[in-house]
């Protein structure tokens, strides 16, 4: 936009001072929001959703983009540099979320850890850079993702798309993605921790002051995610940005947890703390309360009073959301705590399923075969085609040909992409799609057989079982009945209140399961040793004193040592025990006495050379 | 005499006595006395991480900004580029809002200070926030610490009681920190309601630049600036040290094999063994010819870790008593008795 010179001078001087002023104010290189979501589910559940989004105007592409950081984390942005990352998407999770209950969450996440990474074009070895990567995150957080080797890593076809921008066709033939999870994961203060840590603020300022551990590891629910993708810098899209979305989500059961037993909750009730400050280095911080069934406060009421209420029409449903603008609310110095207040006798909200759920479990019994059955219910009146994803360890064999899918006995037609597990180094992999009727129960059921491990490969708790990761279902429906996820061009919350798509992509992650392998004693070794030298050594002992006993001939008049002297006391009482006649008997026979004396002595020498071995 | 100040000039042009120092201190000579140069400087490695950071401990009263890319460039990139073939040097920087320096600043007249003994304290609660978990190579922390308002102007000082004039500390082996007081250090404040402050690199810079100096061992040449000079004499420093590396940690590897009989050694090790005694050699060769370069090349290779696989005396021990020791007794007691009876027979022939 080079000013043209000769009589446009003015305008162009103007045009010149008005591009100055842009620069010299300076396009921010790094913008910071933290948000929270609260929404209250059936029967008392309260779900609190808290939502840190940094989107750093920078390539991801670039290498120089990852030397010199502001509010993006160092730590995070060298990982991604060295390894070649273009999407990250790690979560870890306690708990299971129940779709038929709670709806669907903002990031859906399958209870221990989960980690799908999207890499760049330019890498060369990608297996060698999964590897890596793995090991320089589970150090970041502090959780054994290590263990994602080729034993339980897949490439998925259809599930887990990109969710950032690419360029045209990466993602056609999928050989730049790796899945990998971990159910048996644990999520404590130990993977907090670190977490927090990558935040501008930490736990100092702002709502990550309402970050309490006790609170969260006592909830029926609580995940964190992380989330690293390109996106578009702007509506026009012309630049490239990096977005990085920090979540915590958390289920409260406030009715068993509340002292009074009423539903009330408060930000005091479900972090243990009112909020006090917000983070300077914030953009925007806000907070949003979902509304939608109870627009005329007859269910409960809020205070303090919202900045603003919000109608926001997603598809066919309509949602209406409480914004509370936390920088104003708080610019005196106040103190911010949302209570909910619900009437005398409460009212709680209806059970309402959403278009989608699943429910997946393990058949058979004994610990030779087994199978898998998957229920999908579909409660929408229309067709809803979905993709089934399913990673099965290697110990399981899958047998393909026993797979259906049926609904309601009639077998469906799907298609499918299966990979069959190899020992000890792959594990099987089943893709799947096809429909699901409307208002029915669809179901995948397939057989497997249970492998014998080798005794160094049993976990140090080989009696609990092993686990099998959950599968995924991803769909893109129709209706945002339960949605509360973001649209797709921004992880802020903020940009549900100006959402005009009519798609609304899902995923929905099943139960982990737990089968039991056949599973050795691993004491056997231990008494197979104790039994073995215990008969040997009985046996050999006796049987060697017996061959190589020899009598002598003792001196009664000589000097008699302790030992001597103990063990006569002690053959003496022995001989009064057993036959009181006898010691008459032998009282008579003097020379009699003698050898029997004897005999009591050497026995009682070989005695205690047993005693001793 | 005049040859006598023509070699001492030589001998400090190259260095000599950093250079013989070097040596000892690689070898491991425990005889020698701690000496400064030694103990603050890194020892080489291919690659370096130098890391700036800025602490903002109050970002809702002040607005700190800092160009430290064009900081980086002016001032430090010559040295670096000059190093480029024997070391690479990454260099990133970051930004700590909420953190703040430790220790406790004493009130002096209208200022508050730090004094030596409570420099020690100012690192730890940064180190949580220092350190990558990408790269092996040594890191080099640089920070740029904005006192809090109400500690305001916060000053170092020395032994003697006065205020350093670079306001800044070096921490061997780690890197250095520099207290950077807005209204004395010439930064440009405007005064909206959060005072903003662009911090001035120039002044930044060139205390960094010289702790980076200490810090790798390259010290100003006295005759002369020439930047050459400097890196030539750092090269043989560095080469000789290598090499006293490399030849102690095979005598210690020897010595460890020596004590430890039935060590599993794998055959990487052993390659690399052979190829490390063959650099030594080579640069020797090299180092006593003069050409510098090739042999610090060749001196760099020293045998990486051992993993110790090999299954301890007592251990086996432990498990063949629960077998031999029932079977043991009575035998040992029968040979006892018999060679009892033997010694009878003896005496009893011999009488």
């Amino acid at each position: 936009m080079a000013p043209s010179a000769g009589y446009t001078s003015i305008p162009a001087f103007l045009c010149l001072i008005f591009v100055w002023a842009t620069t010299a104010s300076g396009t921010p290189k790094d913008i910071f929001t933290e948000e929270l979501f609260i929404k209250p589910l059936s029967r008392g559940y309260v779900y609190s959703h808290f939502q840190f989004t940094t989107k750093w105007n920078a390539s991801i592409h670039d290498s120089n983009t990852f030397r010199h950081y502001r509010l993006f984390p160092k730590a995070l942005g060298e990982v991604l540099a060295k390894y070649g990352v273009q999407e990250l998407h790690l979560s870890q999770t306690q708990g299971l979320w129940r779709h038929k209950f709670w709806g669907y969450p903002v990031h859906d996440a399958p209870p221990g850890a989960e980690l799908w990474v999207w890499f760049k074009p330019t890498v060369k070895d990608i297996d060698r850079a999964w590897t890596e990567l793995v090991n320089a995150v589970s150090g970041l957080f502090c959780s054994s993702l290590n263990f994602l080797d080729s034993k339980n890593t897949v490439v998925p076809q259809w599930s887990y798309r990109p969710q950032g921008t690419a360029a045209p066709g990466y993602s056609t033939f999928s050989y730049h993605v790796r899945y990998g999870a971990l159910p048996r994961e644990i999520v404590c203060t130990e993977n907090l921790t670190p977490w927090k840590k990558l935040l501008p603020c930490d736990s100092k300022a702002g709502l990550s002051t309402l970050f309490n551990a006790f609170h969260f590891h006592d909830a029926s629910y609580h995940s964190l995610g992380l989330h690293i993708r390109p996106v578009c810098a702007d509506v026009d899209c012309t630049e490239e940005a990096i977005e990085l979305s920090q979540s915590l989500s958390v289920v409260t059961d406030v009715i068993s947890t509340s002292h009074t037993g009423t539903p009330n909750w408060s930000l005091r009730s479900l972090f243990g703390n009112h909020l006090a400050s917000t983070c300077p280095v914030a953009a925007k911080s806000t907070i949003f309360v979902e509304l939608t069934k109870n627009e005329d406060s007859h269910m409960y009421r809020l205070t303090p009073d919202p900045s603003s209420t919000e109608k926001v029409t997603r598809g066919p449903d309509q949602h209406t959301y409480a914004v509370y603008d936390v920088q104003s609310l708080m610019k005196s110095g106040r103190v911010l705590n949302i209570a909910a207040t619900f009437r005398d006798p409460p009212v709680l909200l209806s059970v309402e399923p959403p278009p989608i759920h699943v429910h997946r479990y393990i058949t058979g019994y004994g610990l030779d075969k087994g199978g898998i059955s998957c229920l999908i219910y579909n409660n929408m009146v229309v067709n809803q085609s979905i993709i089934y994803l399913d990673v099965l360890p290697w110990f399981t064999r899958v047998f393909f040909n026993s797979l259906t899918v049926t609904n309601n006995g009639t077998r469906l037609p799907f298609k499918v992409h299966y990979v069959p597990g190899k020992d000890r180094s792959r594990p099987h992999q089943l893709e799947l799609s096809f429909n699901l009727w409307p208002h029915s129960v669809t179901q995948v059921s397939f057989t497997f057989t249970r492998a014998f491990l080798k005794w160094t490969e049993y976990p140090p708790d080989a009696n609990h079982g092993f686990y099998i990761d959950s599968a995924t279902i991803t769909a893109i429906l129709a209706t945002s009945r339960g949605y509360t996820a973001t649209p797709q061009h921004s992880s802020c919350l903020e940009s549900i209140m100006t959402d005009n798509s009519s798609r609304f992509p899902v995923r929905l992650h099943t139960e982990s399961l737990l089968v039991s392998l056949p599973t050795p004693d691993f004491s056997m070794p231990y008494n197979v040793i104790c039994l073995a030298c215990t008969v040997v050594a009985i046996a050999f002992g006796s049987v060697h004193n017996l061959t190589t006993r020899r009598f002598e001939k003792l001196d009664p008049s000589a000097k008699k040592g302790i030992l001597t002297k103990v063990k006569g006391f002690l053959s003496k009482l022995r001989s009064k025990k057993a036959s009181p006649e006898k010691q008459t008997n032998n009282a008579s026979h003097p020379e009699d006495t003698d050898t029997s004396d004897n005999q009591n002595e050497l026995k009682n020498e070989n005695s205690s050379a047993k005693s001793s071995s | 005499s005049l040859s006598h100040q023509i070699v001492q000039l030589v001998k400090d042009a190259t260095r000599d006595a950093a250079v013989v120092k070097s040596f000892e201190a690689a070898k491991g000579l425990r005889s020698q006395r701690p000496d400064k140069d030694i103990m603050r400087s890194y020892r080489f490695h291919p690659s370096y991480d130098i890391t700036f950071t800025l602490i903002v401990p109050e970002p809702q009263n002040v607005n700190v900004e800092w160009d430290i890319e064009a900081g980086t460039r002016d001032y430090l990139q010559p040295l670096l580029d000059s190093l480029l073939e024997y070391t690479s040097i990454s260099v990133t920087s970051q930004v700590l809002y909420l953190v703040s320096l430790g220790g406790k600043p004493k009130k002096g007249d209208n200022f508050y200070y730090y004094t030596e003994q409570d420099l020690p304290h100012i690192i730890n609660p940064l180190e949580t926030k220092l350190g990558s978990h990408a790269s092996n190579s040594p890191a080099l922390n640089f920070i740029v610490g904005i006192p809090t308002q109400d500690r305001s102007p916060l000053y170092i000082l020395d032994s003697n009681g006065e205020k350093l004039p670079s306001n800044a500390f070096l921490s061997p082996r780690w890197g250095g920190i520099l207290i950077y007081n807005a209204e004395q250090d010439n930064a440009t404040i405007s005064s909206s309601p959060a005072q903003s402050i662009q911090v001035n690199m120039h002044r930044v810079m060139e205390v960094f630049v010289s702790q980076i100096r200490l810090l790798l061992n390259i010290h100003a040449q006295m005759v002369t600036k020439e930047l050459k000079w400097e890196i030539a004499g750092w090269l043989r420093c560095r080469c000789v040290e290598n090499l006293a590396t490399a030849t102690s940690t095979l005598q210690s590897l020897a010595q460890l094999l020596e004590e430890i009989g039935n060590i599993v050694i794998s055959d990487e090790i052993g390659k690399e063994v052979e190829s490390a005694v063959a650099s030594i050699k080579n640069s020797r060769q090299l180092l006593a010819s003069g050409k510098l370069r090739e042999a610090f090349q060749t001196a760099f290779f020293h045998p990486s870790l051992l993993e110790l696989l090999y299954f301890p005396e007592d251990q086996k021990f432990a498990i063949y008593i629960p077998l031999f020791l029932p079977i043991s007794i009575p035998i040992v007691m029968s040979i006892m008795q018999a060679v009892k009876w033997f010694k009878q027979q003896k005496k009893a022939k011999s009488e």
